[in-house]
């Protein structure tokens, strides 16, 4: 499918000028979309053999465009990622109906990409009928990737089994999807052998294990496996003999009662499977299994254990088996003595995350605490993005940890009791974060927790020049920290501000800085509507996008800034003010 | 003097009056304690720095050292749930119910509380020795004279008990491993001095309808 494209156009100088193929040809290598952005900037020839080339866009907020427009911009687009709703909606502030539904853009793309292959959602609603119509509408469908969306159900994914001749991916992440029965595995035809990446781990029911057994004996390019955590070790077991190439694979439930030829013959097809690169899934493992692993644990270098309450025994017995891991996900389950195993075992470790067993567990006072994270930093030296759960954390301790470690470029530490001050000196955590910016210049995002005043936000305006993203939650004293952030991060992209005092002044203070950014989420904080007004006016290539609660208060409770280019959105529902 | 519970209901059964406790000999009732037996005064643990326990400091050992590693802020009490807070994904929240009898465990000396799932032991052996692991660290804290750790739950420092469906205290081993699981609610090991008023090994198990 060859486009019509004008070529040589009159305007650029002679001498500086490729023949278009040329030029084309070198920018179809390129991958990047912030490459191509660049590129596409550097003059009119330019932009449009990028625009002919580009066969993937990244779209990081649907808002901010439409499919219109880019299919009107991109005529040979294969490959599409979107996303759709702010962060905090995965923390149920977000009201339900709020948007960011697929389906019209799949209406478009029937029409102007029916050639399309690739679709990667996050945060985006996906109803039964749209995924039948994107298995019905595009016949090279091939890979299907949805992250934390909802609205569908497994009769979706039924229908994309049934029509999609050559899916080779389906990866079903942290979904809320609703079960309506495991058969829709059985819906892929026995001549289907294409499929390279099946991830169903968020199921919450049985599967037909035939159905899967016999997909997975077929399909002998099969190198992602992640099943659902109702599929039993002994299942596990006939899954691995069928499929010993797995690079990556997603345990189902890892407790059962083997008899030892039962424990030999796992063990055995884990020794089998040479290229295992990842491993997850392990619901409710304990180590009394774990020995079936160790064969495979020597070329893993991402291990998930983040769905097993492992205690710290149970790592300081796995670990050993594990010298090459780089990326670790466990947790707070296994306590200061874990991580220090994890410090001692895994000196290539380049990012550690620890997510809380009990959250919302407020009288339970265990988990990891400061001298944990100390003792990973002293032992992986290497670390550049963690993702911290902890109930106590002290200023000292956090200067240690990026001394020891000042190549972060992701730092997400949360202490889970609001506005907790260092637990040892009684003060605010303004010097632990400002140890972190002052240290790790590499720095792109940044989460802030415990009691926190503007000197916080004066350090990371002040030190955190390569800081993309910021969260903050019940934080800062007054609008001057906001303008602090604001006026001193050129880099920053994406702000989300809950439940702290941060008012008018601070938001207007942003008034020339939000175009440059992908969006702004502030909730219960102290902004009015006659702010967001202002903003709306002054700027209407800003979507504000207001969410009320009371309607006498002139408070709003949530406020949501994003740029766009497509206009304010026609779909908001109704508890939603576009201003 | 014990206060009555607030009117009794039309069928006339003033639960409080005629239930056993397990207190000491002349211990009075508070029914503004946690839970309403007298015992309950001598069992208070005190959660350094987690919210929502009545702040009577009644610290059943007395001594000091039970503070040592106290925290020194408290956050406030009376917390409500904050909406999204702590930052953990629904989908994570719900895939993490969890399946298991899970109860908490509390051991004297130690400053925070435990939980273990009853249903990943098979017998009373399984689980003290699990108990035992769990809280060596904290014996070895309070015992920094290097007293000999003595056996942790079967020696003569600690006593496990555990609360049962009706809100009594009984030591554990009593009934038979499975009865115990179904009727555990909440572990608890006891400096051994603490545990006379226990009921004896084979209580008579009353129900709260009256004896």
């Amino acid at each position: 499918m060859d486009p019509k494209r004008s070529r040589n156009s009159p305007d650029s100088p002679e001498s500086t000028r490729f023949p278009d193929e040329v030029l084309e040809r070198v920018l179809s290598l390129l991958r990047s979309h912030k490459d191509r952005s660049s590129v596409s900037l550097v003059c009119k020839d330019w932009y449009n053999a990028e625009r002919w080339t580009r066969t993937h866009v990244f779209i990081g907020n649907c808002y901010s465009v439409s499919p219109e427009i880019v299919s009107g911009r991109f005529p040979a687009i294969r490959s599409v990622t979107l996303k759709g709703k702010p962060r905090f909606s995965d923390f149920n502030l977000v009201p339900e109906n709020w948007g960011a539904d697929i389906h019209q853009w799949l209406v478009v793309f029937a029409e102007k990409y029916p050639f399309l292959e690739e679709l990667r959602l996050k945060r985006m609603t996906v109803t039964d009928e749209s995924l039948e119509f994107l298995a019905t509408s595009f016949s090279n469908f091939r890979a299907i990737s949805l992250l934390s969306c909802d609205g569908f159900s497994t009769d979706g994914l039924a229908a994309i089994a049934t029509h999609c001749k050559n899916l080779t991916e389906l990866d079903i992440q942290e979904n809320d999807m609703e079960d309506n029965g495991g058969g829709w595995l059985s819906c892929f035809p026995e001549n289907f052998t294409s499929l390279e990446v099946l991830n169903f781990a968020s199921q919450q029911g049985d599967v037909s294990f035939d159905a899967l057994e016999r997909l997975v004996a077929r399909c002998k390019s099969l190198r992602v496996l992640k099943v659902d955590k109702y599929v039993k070790l002994e299942q596990l077991h006939r899954l691995l003999v069928q499929s010993p190439q797995l690079t990556d694979l997603g345990t189902g439930n890892f407790q059962q009662e083997l008899t030892p030829r039962q424990f030999a013959e796992l063990e055995s097809a884990f020794r089998n499977c040479k290229n295992l690169h990842t491993l997850s899934g392990l619901w409710d493992a304990t180590s009394l299994y774990f020995p079936v692993l160790y064969s495979a644990c020597g070329s893993l270098t991402f291990l998930n254990l983040s769905y097993a309450a492992l205690q710290s025994g149970d790592l300081v017995k796995l670990l050993p088996h594990c010298p090459n891991l780089r990326r670790l996900w466990v947790l707070d389950t296994v306590e200061d003595k874990g991580l220090e195993a994890i410090g001692s075992s895994c000196p290539l470790l380049a990012e550690l995350r620890v997510f809380p067993a009990d959250p919302f567990d407020l009288d339970i006072n265990h988990g990891v605490t400061e001298s944990g994270f100390i003792a990973v930093s002293c032992g992986c030296p290497k670390l550049h993005y963690v993702l911290y759960f902890c109930r106590q954390m002290t200023n000292a301790a956090v200067a240690t940890i990026v001394q020891n470690c000042p190549d972060f470029t992701h730092f997400r530490l949360c202490i889970m009791n609001p506005r907790q001050p260092d637990y040892l000196t009684g003060e605010p955590m303004d010097e632990a974060f400002g140890a972190v910016v002052k240290t790790c210049t590499k720095l792109q995002r940044l989460a802030i927790s415990g009691l926190l005043t503007d000197l916080t936000f004066e350090y990371i305006g002040k030190y955190a020049k390569n800081l993309e993203t910021l969260s903050v939650a019940f934080a800062g004293s007054s609008d001057w920290g906001m303008q602090c952030v604001l006026r001193g991060c050129a880099k920053l992209r994406k702000l989300e501000i809950r439940d702290s005092p941060f008012g008018n002044a601070a938001l207007l203070s942003g008034l020339a800085k939000y175009e440059s950014m992908r969006s702004l989420w502030m909730s219960a904080c102290n902004v009015t509507m006659n702010a967001c007004r202002i903003l709306a006016r002054e700027k209407p290539r800003l979507n504000v996008e207001v969410m009320k609660d009371d309607e006498t208060d002139s408070r709003v409770d949530k406020v949501y800034v994003y740029r766009s280019v497509a206009g304010p959105r026609r779909d908001a529902p109704p508890f939603v003010l576009t201003l | 003097m014990a206060k009555k519970s607030p009117e009794s209901n039309a069928v006339g059964l003033n639960f409080e009056e005629t239930e056993l406790t397990l207190g000491l000999p002349g211990e009075s009732r508070d029914p503004k304690s946690g839970t309403k037996r007298g015992f309950s005064e001598t069992v208070d643990l005190n959660l350094g720095g987690s919210g929502g326990v009545e702040a009577k400091d009644e610290n059943c050992n007395g001594d000091p050292s039970e503070n040592e590693v106290s925290v020194a802020v408290k956050p406030p009490t009376a917390k409500a749930q904050v909406v999204g807070w702590p930052p953990v994904r629904s989908y994570r929240k719900n895939v993490m119910t969890k399946t298991g009898k899970y109860v908490k465990v509390a051991a004297d000396g130690a400053p925070y509380l435990r939980k273990v799932d009853l249903e990943m032991y098979n017998s009373y052996q399984q689980l003290l020795g699990a108990l035992e692991e769990m809280f060596t660290c904290f014996t070895i804290r309070d015992y920094l004279n290097e007293r000999k750790l003595n056996d942790l739950v079967n020696g003569s420092e600690y006593v496990p008990a555990y609360e049962d469906k009706d809100g009594d205290w009984m030591l554990v081993g009593d009934v038979p491993w499975k009865m115990f699981v179904e009727s555990c609610k909440r572990l608890r090991l006891m400096k051994g001095s603490k545990a006379i008023g226990l009921a004896p090994r084979t209580p008579p198990h009353c129900s709260s309808t009256g004896c």
